[in-house]
């Protein structure tokens, strides 16, 4: 279990998180958030590498700065420095052994931690020669070798093939089934949406949102979103739907009509009574990923708006 | 679609001379140390023997009453704005040692060794300035630095002394000395700076870089001073050391005393040799395959 | 229990730094210059060899390039290297986020350094030794190199390696120019300190100083060249007052080295990128 209760990080006159609280009880956490946002500082204050300047962080009940509660914890962080001369597999084993292991006991673990990366072919070469994709694969390795039951992968992603992301993500999934909670962090929306339960947007430093994309979804029920209507007639459809009083504008093609809309009764009833008369092939909503969500609650006016509301219920 | 057709336009624009491209290279490794308050901070303290020699200076001048100034020649040479020592000392003096070392190591040991580690040769190599090119660059970034306490200074110095002297004489009788006093702790500095650039074209790390630098420096000179100790009267061991070769040569070009004894045509060829061995190191490691590899 | 596990992290830290040390080409390069001045040593013109002793040829060569200079620069170099070069290239990040408590790494390198310098110091003085007690060298005449001589440096070059080892991992963990800290106090602070009067107290915060005593002591009031060089600046009012050679280099170590810890247990050396 992951807690952060209050949590604020500042490196000097740089607020790197504010007031941060959360808890995450298991399964897959995605961690999504710009550039800078404060995902790297939030895992390295789960992996014990900060400390928080105000607040509490807990992983399982324990403050991670102490040692002995890494024990529990593997982290796959963003950084791709190693020691350089050292094997994939020698790297691992080194690492295992400052959990205090024997050397056979570290080596075998080690070469099972590799194999389950799918590097097992590589493993005594140097990782001089890595290609980037097996650099990962080594800083997941590493990770995952002493069966922590909770796992961060700072951008993990990065730098692999579609292949190589396709089998990490049936890892990370062959993990949580197996009662690994995962905290995964990413720029790159996509990649979460596939394997995330619940979302943590990243903003500023600030906690922006928590939920499943479902549920970040239905923040955003005020806000305009469009469709894309596919149809063989798409002039006959653009016509009826600017009767629509929720109906903002229309963007027409040869086979589509783009609908911006406030939402709402009246255009799902047109949209169906179009149905019925043949004169839709496929109505699809352009903005139900978590990308547009994203782009979307990141927009200052709604963020600040979003602050004041929750400032307001949290005075109340 | 031909990229042209997207809109791409080819950027016009004038090429620069090889020189501004240098200098441009040049004036960033010179600013180099002022980008932290720490780096500031190390700089003046390298500065301290200048200001010691200001500091003599205005007591020479009369501006302190300390028994006049007539009395620091009789102490040393070093503490008399009328002997060429005293303008060599902020380079070559003993104490000047420390600072010069710390100054060279900080600035010219470190120059290329922290572009090859953050793998920028590379990029730099792109941008039209050649291996040659960009160590020349790099070499003059660093002398500048270094040059500011070892030349410029006693310069300005120099020109303290004329303005604070009552009559023309301290402007005729340094005129005599001056140019090659000048000349002197220039080719100190450029060959104590080069020699530090091109160790720092071999190191893979700005760290590793600066060890090399003082184990040059300060190891071959404690070698020097063993061997000067064993093989009493062979004076030519002392040229072992490039610290006090290039000491020598300087010494020599300014005609003072040196401190040294030894022959100056063997410390000019051992600068010469040590220059030229690390000149073909740094030529190997700056080859392409070397930097980017 | 968790005596004995802490125990192997730090014998852990101290073998994973020993592997490091062994690819430095630094300490390579180190041996093969000893070697060589060895070798040019042993076969010195015969008319040096009839000026000096046995003791002189071996003690002056073995002070100055060993105590002056190799130890000094060298182990403060590797004590720094040790702990710094992963801190600024962020693989630290891997070792961090381990359960070893950073007390165990710190110590683990220190003793790694520590190891290398010492035995380090104590074979080139052992080497250089042996080449010059070799039989048919005209200082055999009576005037071979003592064997008291050797062990005392073979034992100083023990007692100078955890203070340097101690200096370079303090700067490495606490500098972010941690070689420009060493070098200052190598060539700056030692330098200055052996020109100040014993009777200041403050040659006890030195490790050159201590180790010289503790040469003269264990070698017996040396004489000729040796007994010039090592005895030079001793005198002076004080000179009694200061402590006991080891106790000095121990307390010096002592303190240092807990410095050293407590700044690389509580630094966040991830912060520092961003501050």
């Amino acid at each position: 279990m992951i807690e952060f209760r209050g949590v604020s990080k500042w490196y000097g006159q740089v607020a790197a998180l504010t007031d941060v609280s959360v808890k995450i009880d298991g399964g897959i956490v995605g961690l999504v958030g710009r550039n800078g946002a404060g995902k790297s500082t939030m895992m390295n204050l789960l992996a014990g590498l900060l400390r928080p300047s105000r607040g509490e962080v807990l992983v399982d009940g324990v403050e991670p700065w102490r040692a002995d509660t890494r024990r529990r914890i593997g982290f796959c962080p963003d950084v791709d420095s190693f020691y350089e001369d050292l094997s994939g597999h020698a790297f691992v084993a080194w690492l295992l052994r400052l959990h205090g292991l024997r050397a056979r006991e570290a080596r075998e673990l080690a070469a099972h931690a590799m194999d389950r990366v799918g590097l097992t072919d590589a493993m005594h070469r140097t990782i001089r020669g890595y290609s980037k994709g097996m650099r990962q694969r080594v800083k997941l390795a590493q990770a995952l070798a002493r069966d922590p039951s909770t796992l961060l992968l700072d951008e993990p992603m990065t730098g692999l093939d579609p292949i190589a992301r396709h089998d990490i993500t049936a890892l990370v999934v062959s993990l949580h089934e197996a009662g690994v909670t995962v905290l995964v962090s990413s720029h790159v929306l996509q990649e979460l949406e596939e394997i995330a339960v619940r979302v943590l947007l990243v903003h500023q430093g600030r906690l922006l949102a928590d939920g499943s994309v479902h549920e970040l979804r239905r923040l955003l029920e005020d806000r305009p979103y469009r469709l894309l209507i596919h149809s063989p007639r798409p002039r006959d459809v653009a016509a009826r739907l600017t009767a629509v009083a929720v109906v903002r504008g229309l963007t027409l093609d040869q086979e589509a009509v783009e609908v911006e809309t406030d939402g709402g009764g009246d255009l799902f009833a047109t949209l169906t009574e179009l149905g019925a008369e043949g004169l839709i092939e496929e109505v699809r909503p352009l903005d139900d990923d978590l990308e547009a969500v994203f782009a979307y609650l990141v927009d200052d006016g709604l963020l600040s708006r979003w602050r004041r509301e929750r400032d307001r219920e949290a005075r109340a | 679609m031909t990229i042209f057709g997207s809109g791409y336009q080819a950027l016009t624009y004038e090429p620069t001379s090889w020189l501004r491209r240098v200098w441009a290279l040049a004036w960033l490794e010179m600013r180099s140390l002022f980008r932290t308050r720490w780096g500031t901070i190390l700089f003046l303290v390298c500065q301290i023997p200048l200001i010691r020699g200001l500091f003599l200076l205005t007591i020479w001048a009369g501006f302190w009453s300390l028994g006049g100034g007539g009395g620091l020649g009789r102490m040393s040479p070093e503490f008399s704005p009328e002997h060429p020592a005293f303008y060599l000392a902020p380079a070559m003096s003993e104490s000047g040692f420390v600072f010069v070392l710390l100054l060279t190591t900080l600035v010219s040991a470190r120059s290329i060794a922290k572009d090859r580690a953050a793998r920028g040769l590379e990029i730099l190599w792109t941008r039209g300035i050649g291996p040659g090119g960009y160590f020349f660059g790099k070499w003059l970034g660093s002398f500048a630095l270094v040059g500011i306490g070892t030349v410029i200074g006693p310069l300005a110095m120099w020109c303290f002394a004329q303005s604070a002297s009552p009559d023309e004489s301290f402007a005729a009788a340094s005129m005599e000395w001056l140019p090659r006093t000048m000349l002197a702790t220039l080719f100190f500095t450029a060959a104590l700076t080069g020699l530090a650039t091109a160790l720092s074209s071999m190191a893979r790390s700005p760290n590793l870089a600066s060890i090399l630098w003082v184990v040059v420096v300060v190891g071959a000179s404690a070698v020097a001073r063993v061997f000067s100790r064993i093989f009493r009267g062979e004076s030519w061991v002392r040229a072992l050391s490039p610290w006090d070769a290039a000491k020598r040569t300087a010494e020599e070009i300014a005609g003072v005393t040196p401190r040294i004894e030894f022959e100056p045509s063997v410390a000019i060829g051992a600068v010469l040799v040590y220059g030229a061995i690390v000149v073909a190191f740094a030529q190997r490691r700056l080859r392409t395959e070397e930097a980017v590899g | 229990m968790m005596v004995a596990i802490r125990t192997r992290q730090t014998l852990e830290a101290c073998r994973q730094a020993l592997c490091l040390l062994r690819s430095h080409r630094l300490l390579w390069l180190i041996l093969a210059g000893a070697a060589l001045v060895i070798g040019i040593s042993v076969f010195v013109p015969d008319k040096v060899a009839r000026r000096l002793t046995g003791d002189d040829l071996f003690g002056l060569p073995a002070y100055l390039l060993v105590f002056q200079f190799g130890l000094p620069t060298i182990l403060s170099y590797f004590g720094l290297w040790a702990v710094h070069d992963e801190i600024s290239d962020r693989s630290v990040v891997h070792v961090f986020a381990q359960p070893v408590p950073r007390p165990c790494l710190l110590v683990g390198k220190w003793l790694a350094v520590t190891l290398v310098g010492a035995l380090a110091g104590a074979a080139i003085c052992a080497a250089y030794w042996l080449a010059l007690a070799l039989p048919d060298r005209p200082w055999r005449r009576g005037l071979a190199p003592d064997p008291d001589v050797l062990a005392a440096f073979v034992q100083g070059a023990a007692l100078a390696a955890p203070g340097y080892a101690a200096v370079g991992a303090f700067c490495g963990a606490t500098f972010r120019r941690p070689l420009i800290a060493a070098i200052l106090f190598v060539v700056g602070w030692e330098v200055a300190v052996s020109n100040v009067p014993p009777r200041a107290g403050v040659r006890d915060l030195t490790i050159a100083d201590p180790v010289r005593r503790f040469l003269v002591e264990r070698i017996g009031e040396p004489t000729g060249e040796l007994g010039e060089l090592l005895q030079a600046s001793m005198a002076g009012q004080g000179a009694g007052e200061l402590r006991e050679p080891f106790a000095a280099v121990a307390w010096f170590t002592a303190v240092v080295l807990l410095a050293a810890t407590v700044i690389y247990s509580r630094r966040e050396y991830d912060a520092r990128s961003r501050d």
